[in-house]
């Protein structure tokens, strides 16, 4: 099944949208706590970052925020790409290692945040 | 995927550094593809460093202590500042590509006057709160984050 580029175009300003959220929130948590206090201590601590992923929804924020973020970088670096005016064959090259890429990266992105909340809900 | 039909690219990359006729928003294009290439290699490593957490508590913490060395901490900074603008030109750009800024169907004599009237006043004051958010993100980076 192919998805038409005026799609995957719309798609891409959608996530973008979301992303605005669920980065502004990540953005403004972990890099302006100290001005804005969104956090409680040091956020990169361990403590701190194990009392957020001992949460399910940490872990489902950050799963959606992994997806938005992959699809809308790696689609914005397909068009940058392909603009470059490449032959047929390296666009179906650059199609493909985008799309496993993106995939992949996703898959561990997503075993990363479900371990960690079994790790951190783990008996001591 | 369906055959893309597009004109040919002659300037490449090259186009990407000439505003000529197009004014302060052909910079801004630029601007904003290469803060969004260097959010996205900042989000790769990212992904890996922040899996860390997945496997012990002294692996985040040695690997923390790491990304606190001054040269980190203004790699920190630019990410933050190319978020900053990254993000909110973005939302110029949606809402212009959405049809919200450009006014009523009107004869098309250059210049615009929706580009000239509604579009730069926007982007002016979208570019002054960059500038605000940026410098309030270096002050709580710099100054009173105790790095």
């Amino acid at each position: 099944m192919s998805v038409s580029n005026t799609k995957l175009w719309t798609w891409h300003v959608g996530a973008g949208l979301v992303l605005l959220v669920l980065l502004g929130l990540q953005m403004f948590g972990m890099h302006l706590n100290d001005l804005l206090h969104m956090l409680e201590g040091d956020p990169i601590s361990w403590s701190s970052m194990a009392a957020r992923a001992k949460l399910v929804s940490q872990a489902i924020f950050y799963i959606l925020f992994l997806g938005f973020a992959l699809y809308h970088g790696l689609h914005g670096l397909r068009n940058i790409l392909l603009e470059l005016n490449p032959s047929q064959g390296m666009q179906g090259i650059i199609n493909t290692v985008i799309l496993v890429g993106g995939v992949v990266l996703f898959v561990f992105g997503t075993w990363a945040a479900i371990a960690a909340y079994g790790l951190a809900n783990a008996p001591v | 995927m369906p055959e893309i039909i597009r004109y040919p690219n002659h300037l490449g990359l090259k186009g990407w550094l000439g505003g000529g006729k197009w004014g302060v928003e052909r910079y801004l294009y630029t601007l904003h593809r290469v803060t969004g290439l260097g959010i996205l290699f900042y989000f790769l490593l990212h992904i890996f460093v922040t899996a860390t957490r997945a496997i012990s508590p002294q692996l985040w913490t040695s690997t923390m202590n790491l990304f606190s060395n001054p040269f980190f901490i203004i790699g920190e900074y630019l990410v933050f500042a190319g978020f900053v603008f990254h993000a909110l030109n973005g939302l110029r750009l949606g809402l212009i590509e959405l049809g919200f800024l450009t006014g009523p169907a009107e004869e098309p004599v250059y210049p615009y006057r929706s580009s000239l009237n509604v579009q730069r006043p926007f982007m002016i004051i979208v570019m002054i709160v960059v500038a605000v958010v940026v410098i309030a993100g270096g002050y709580d980076i710099f100054f009173l984050t105790g790095h």
